[in-house]
């Protein structure tokens, strides 16, 4: 190994994501990707959640039931934001697929809404179940 | 005005660290890579960092600037806040303090054929556009490679050796866009596999810090458009 | 030259399972409204119809498509050495296979 290729396998790199600043669409965008694994988390529990609510009526019961637990109610209050979150941005992503709102200016302000939306969506259900 | 550096001088082990240089400005220092040249000048001309044109044209001097990348050369120190943080470009080879290794970066660039394309048969005459023609090249010539964008880019981050990256991507659609290219279809071809173009998730980052005002991540959605044209 | 798989199918399946799932999403809400169906027997009747039934399942299959390509792009970023990467998908894959049969079973039940 020469001189020069040792000193590139050595080289560092500067890349400490707490020491960026990052724009609102990053945010939103991670929340996207975020929300995304959270909903696919969720999935066998709401497949379980409709196969017991379709079993019999002790079913059904057992499944309004579960809604009533601290845990169960935090969860779902997650999932709920989640979905807001992915479908909204979701929605951004497919508008600017096909070339609407992709200027930076209406990209801001679209990721804006969806993570503002995301929330209040999320305090709504807050409301509801509370 | 203070400053806080990102150092590293390759070498007997040394590891990355942040210097403070306090630096007293002359009325005529207006832009961040005057102050680097009065630091230079003045107080530590060990400090590395690459600039050329120093007027925002040769793309020399892409850094982090307090967390952001841009050009140091056309970044007011007015509305800097203090103390003025300096890195290199996120996720490239440092070979020395703010120079970071692009090798990787312009083969990719390379690696686009970023040339108009045309095995003939040749006009008698140049190849002339209409001013339509010519209108689709706007806002995809004027980059000049400073690779703030590729560099902030997160799918940049993750996959630097098969994503080609915003800038690259950006090049990829000027020829494809160009009336008087015939490699269309094999520019679209290289570009639709897994990694190359499709790493892109839109974050728009790129766009963010571009400092010539460019929109890489419209560029790629449009090439992705185009391959779907292509498609049908 | 070697051809390399086209990557555009992928990316097409992520958008229009999107697609698809965002009106399924409001299509559900809005039957859901209209009836409100209240106790065991009329959800079952509800859910269980037909009009519902056959959406839904379409549902889930581009959910499940949709979650695929979601979570391969997902490991494609950061997990990169190869046996890793293999099992990471391996995982995935499985989940989703569970998942289906799961939903499989629920809806033709
Ligand atoms: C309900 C179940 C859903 C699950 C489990 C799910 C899951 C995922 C996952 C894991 C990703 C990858 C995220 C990333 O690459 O950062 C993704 C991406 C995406 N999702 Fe969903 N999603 C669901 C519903 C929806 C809906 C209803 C829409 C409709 C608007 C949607 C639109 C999108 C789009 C456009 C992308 C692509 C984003 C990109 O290319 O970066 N998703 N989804
Ligand atoms: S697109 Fe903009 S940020 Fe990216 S290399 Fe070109 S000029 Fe620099
Ligand atoms: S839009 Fe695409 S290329 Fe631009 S920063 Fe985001 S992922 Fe990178
Ligand atoms: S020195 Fe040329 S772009 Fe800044």
């Amino acid at each position: 190994m020469n001189e020069l290729t040792r000193r590139r396998a050595v080289r560092p790199r500067f890349l400490n994501l707490l020491r960026l600043r990052y724009p609102v669409g990053a945010v939103c965008s991670f929340a996207h990707r975020v929300s995304g694994v959270l909903l696919a988390l969720f999935a066998p529990a709401l497949v379980w959640l409709l196969r017991r609510s379709l079993e019999g009526p002790s079913g059904y019961e057992a499944v309004a039931r579960v809604m009533h637990p601290f845990l169960a109610k935090a969860a779902a209050l997650v999932f709920v934001w989640a979905l807001a979150h992915h479908v909204l941005a979701g929605v951004r992503h497919l508008l600017k697929d096909i070339d609407r709102g992709s200027s930076l200016a209406v990209a801001r302000r679209s990721a804006w809404t969806v993570n503002v939306l995301g929330v209040l969506i999320l305090l709504l259900a807050l409301g509801a179940l509370a | 005005m203070r400053f806080e550096i990102y150092r590293y001088v390759p070498g007997g082990g040394a590891r990355p660290r942040m210097q403070r240089y306090d630096v007293a400005l002359d009325p005529h220092d207006r832009m961040l890579l005057d102050a680097l040249e009065r630091i230079r000048t003045t107080q530590d001309d060990t400090l590395a960092y690459r600039r050329s044109c120093r007027e925002g044209v040769c793309g020399s001097d892409g850094m982090n600037i307090n967390g952001r990348n841009g050009l140091a050369c056309i970044t007011p120190l007015q509305g800097l806040r203090e103390p003025v943080t300096l890195r290199p470009l996120p996720g490239f080879p440092v070979i020395r303090d703010l120079v970071v290794d692009l090798t990787r970066f312009f083969e990719q660039y390379r690696s686009i054929s970023p040339y108009v394309a045309d095995e003939g048969p040749f006009p008698e005459r140049e190849r002339l556009q209409s001013p339509e023609e010519r209108a689709r090249l706007d806002g995809l010539y004027e980059c000049i490679l400073c690779a703030c964008c590729s560099g902030f880019c997160p799918s940049y981050w993750w996959n630097p050796d098969r994503f080609l990256g915003p800038a690259t991507l950006l090049q990829a659609l000027r020829f494809i866009a160009d009336s008087r290219d015939r490699a269309t279809a094999e520019r679209l071809d290289y570009l639709n596999e897994a990694y190359r173009l499709f790493r892109c998730r839109g974050i728009m980052n790129c766009t963010e810090v571009c400092p010539k005002g460019l929109n890489p991540a419209r560029a790629i959605e449009r090439i992705k458009l185009r391959m779907v044209k292509a498609e049908l | 030259m070697k051809r390399i798989p086209s990557a555009l199918p992928a990316w097409l399946v992520q958008r229009l399972s999107a697609l698809y799932m965002l009106l399924f999403l409001l299509y559900a809400l809005g039957r859901w409204n209209l009836a409100r169906p209240d106790g065991y027997a009329a959800w079952r009747a509800w859910a269980l119809h037909a009009s519902i039934r056959l959406p839904l399942a379409l549902f889930c299959i581009a959910l499940l498509l949709h979650g695929w390509v979601g979570l391969r792009d997902v490991i494609l970023d950061y997990i990169h050495p190869v046996p890793l990467r293999l099992g990471a998908l391996a995982l995935v894959a499985a989940y989703l296979a569970a998942l289906a049969v799961a939903v499989a079973q629920v809806l033709t039940g």
